[in-house]
């Protein structure tokens, strides 16, 4: 509250100064917002892309699985996923943003040769192979998703977040301020007023004495000797 | 002692229990899965199909009453025959306890469940249900072998020689090549012999061994880096009629790939080297073998070839159902499972 501030010169300088500070800083907020705003337009076509990429691969890849376990049989395709364990590396980077940490996951090459993968090639089809390497192929398709919509997520969370502090800046902290000015200002200059109106009475009333005395020592001036 | 004569006479009538091509068409043209159901609920699949919807549901139950119904097929074949009639059709349906024995070895390797192995294997050879999953149920691979071994399964032989070199190195694949290679030796030693129905087997198991290694062939020289001669050798299963481990090393060394062709084309295989479709030369060469399998069918009426023919044109029913399933279940189209499907 404006009034529980001590209405003193020292005061309202500090506050026009916290002003000065939050004015700048909503306007660099807001700078960043804008550049966050565009780089999220740019990774949302991006994410758009990566997803119909992903449904696509999905539909291929699930369509071949299922005429690979009819032709093949269910109990062949089983064995030969029996063997194929593999781990998959990303690579993941940090890019600055306005101050904001953005991940840039890279995935890495998710296709494996066929002897990498355990297949026994004397007991694995052509078809089944194919099959694998198609569901790498929606592997990647997942992780190129998962990388852009992990930025969208975060890029989102912060636009949010900039927001929030643009809004509490604009409409909290800088009118609280401006309040306070106006409270320590109105203050003092009440202050100033009453110490002129004070200082105008002394006066006065030095006036006024001054003006009591000058009669008896007229007086005592002509009752001389 | 029943002989191919009895056994054919039971065969022929398994026979005429296949669908035929327009009981084929109507369940393709099926308009939903549930028209399919109630379809096959009327084909000699029904049975099995409300046995398996009380345990699964979709695509699932129809996978499974086809494939106990392959299994209770071979089975009941097996049943028929005996002496060297049933060791000759042991021979022939021991391509499934291969695979069965790999499942459950891969299985063991990485530390699959039970019910994960169980999945992964069709009970249509001579290790039953029963005995795969006291297979499935071992601790390790040695217990798998020792398992064998109580169970007098011919593949208890392979894995005894290629444990010790397992249990070193930890090299599985090293371990299935030498199942693999046993498989083929066992069976043409089976079938060894002048006698007909010897013959018939042992050319049919030379084809197939011949088409297995022209596939594998193709498969390491279409990698990037091709690997070096001594993995090259390791992958090749010998006892073909055609793919000598010769011609075998020209077919999967790029630089030397067209020599292979070419001897593989002296040598009478019905295929050109195919373009980049691998998938597309797979289904072609075995739509062939299916195609000359099945005509077996048709051969001498007192020898393994109704057997033979019987179990192909079989199989050949069974894929095409599970291909009609899927195109009712996820909505492929029929075109495109038509195109799938092997008219044998």
């Amino acid at each position: 509250m404006a009034e529980t501030v001590s209405p003193t010169r020292m005061n309202l300088l500090q506050r026009r100064n916290t002003l000065r500070v939050a004015v700048q800083g909503v306007d660099l907020l807001k700078r960043k917002r804008d550049a966050l705003v565009a780089d999220f337009f740019k990774i949302v076509r991006e994410a758009l892309a990566a997803r119909e990429r992903l449904t696509a691969a999905a539909r291929e890849a699930y369509v071949f699985l299922s005429l690979a376990k009819a032709v093949e049989g269910k109990e062949t395709l089983e064995a030969a996923a029996m063997t194929d364990r593999g781990e998959v590396l990303v690579d993941i980077e940090l890019r600055n943003v306005w101050g904001t940490k953005i991940p840039e996951v890279g995935v890495r090459n998710v296709r494996r040769p066929l002897l990498q993968r355990g297949h026994n090639p004397t007991a694995t089809s052509a078809r089944t192979i194919e099959s694998a390497a198609q569901f790498e192929e929606l592997l990647a398709a997942i992780l190129q998703v998962a990388a852009t919509e992990i930025k969208l997520k975060k890029i989102g969370e912060e636009i949010k977040k900039t927001t929030r502090r643009v809004n509490a800046l604009e409409q909290v902290v800088i009118p609280r301020i401006r309040g306070e000015i106006r409270y320590i200002a109105a203050v003092l200059e009440q202050r100033a007023r009453e110490d002129v109106f004070r200082l105008k009475r002394i006066k006065k009333k030095l006036e006024a004495k001054e003006r009591r005395a000058a009669p008896a020592a007229n007086q005592a001036r002509a009752g001389g000797p | 002692m029943p002989d191919f004569d009895y056994i054919n006479a039971r065969v022929r009538a398994m026979r005429s229990r296949l669908l035929d091509p327009g009981r084929m068409e109507e369940l393709l043209g099926a308009l939903t899965f549930d028209a399919l159901l109630a379809g096959l609920n009327n084909t000699p699949y029904g049975k099995d199909l409300q046995e398996a919807l009380a345990r699964y549901r979709g695509i699932q139950a129809v996978d499974e009453a086809l494939a106990r119904n392959f299994s209770a097929t071979t089975q009941k074949i097996r049943s028929f025959g005996d002496g060297k009639a049933k060791a000759l059709i042991e021979a022939l349906l021991l391509r499934w306890d291969l695979a069965n024995v790999r499942a459950v070895l891969r299985g063991k390797h990485t530390g699959r469940s039970e019910e994960d192995i169980m999945e992964s294997v069709l009970p249509a050879g001579l290790l039953t249900e029963v005995a795969l999953r006291e297979l499935a149920r071992q601790p390790d691979i040695p217990a798998v072998a020792g398992t064998l071994d109580a169970l007098e399964h011919p593949f208890a032989i392979p894995m005894a020689e290629g444990l010790r070199d397992y249990l070193e190195e930890h090299d599985l694949l090293g371990l299935e090549m030498h199942v693999g290679r046993y498989y083929a030796e066992h069976v043409l030693g089976v079938a060894r012999g002048a006698g007909h129905n010897e013959t018939v087997l042992r050319e049919l198991v030379q084809a197939e061994v011949d088409a297995l290694n022209v596939k594998t062939a193709l498969k390491l020289v279409r990698q990037e880096q091709p690997p070096g001669a001594e993995t090259r050798r390791r992958f090749l299963i010998p006892g073909g009629a055609i793919v000598s481990e010769d011609v075998f090393l020209l077919l999967t060394a790029p630089e030397t790939t067209k020599q292979g062709w070419r001897a593989l084309g002296a040598h009478g295989f019905p295929l050109h080297e195919p373009g980049d479709d691998l998938t597309e030369f797979e289904k072609t060469l075995d739509l062939l073998l299916a195609r000359g399998t099945a005509r077996l069918y048709l051969g001498d009426p007192l020898g393994i070839e109704i057997v033979v023919g019987y179990l192909a044109l079989k199989y050949n029913e069974v894929v095409n159902l599970r291909l009609i399933a899927r195109s009712k279940m996820l909505g492929i189209p029929r075109d495109l499972v038509r195109r799938e499907m092997v008219v044998v």
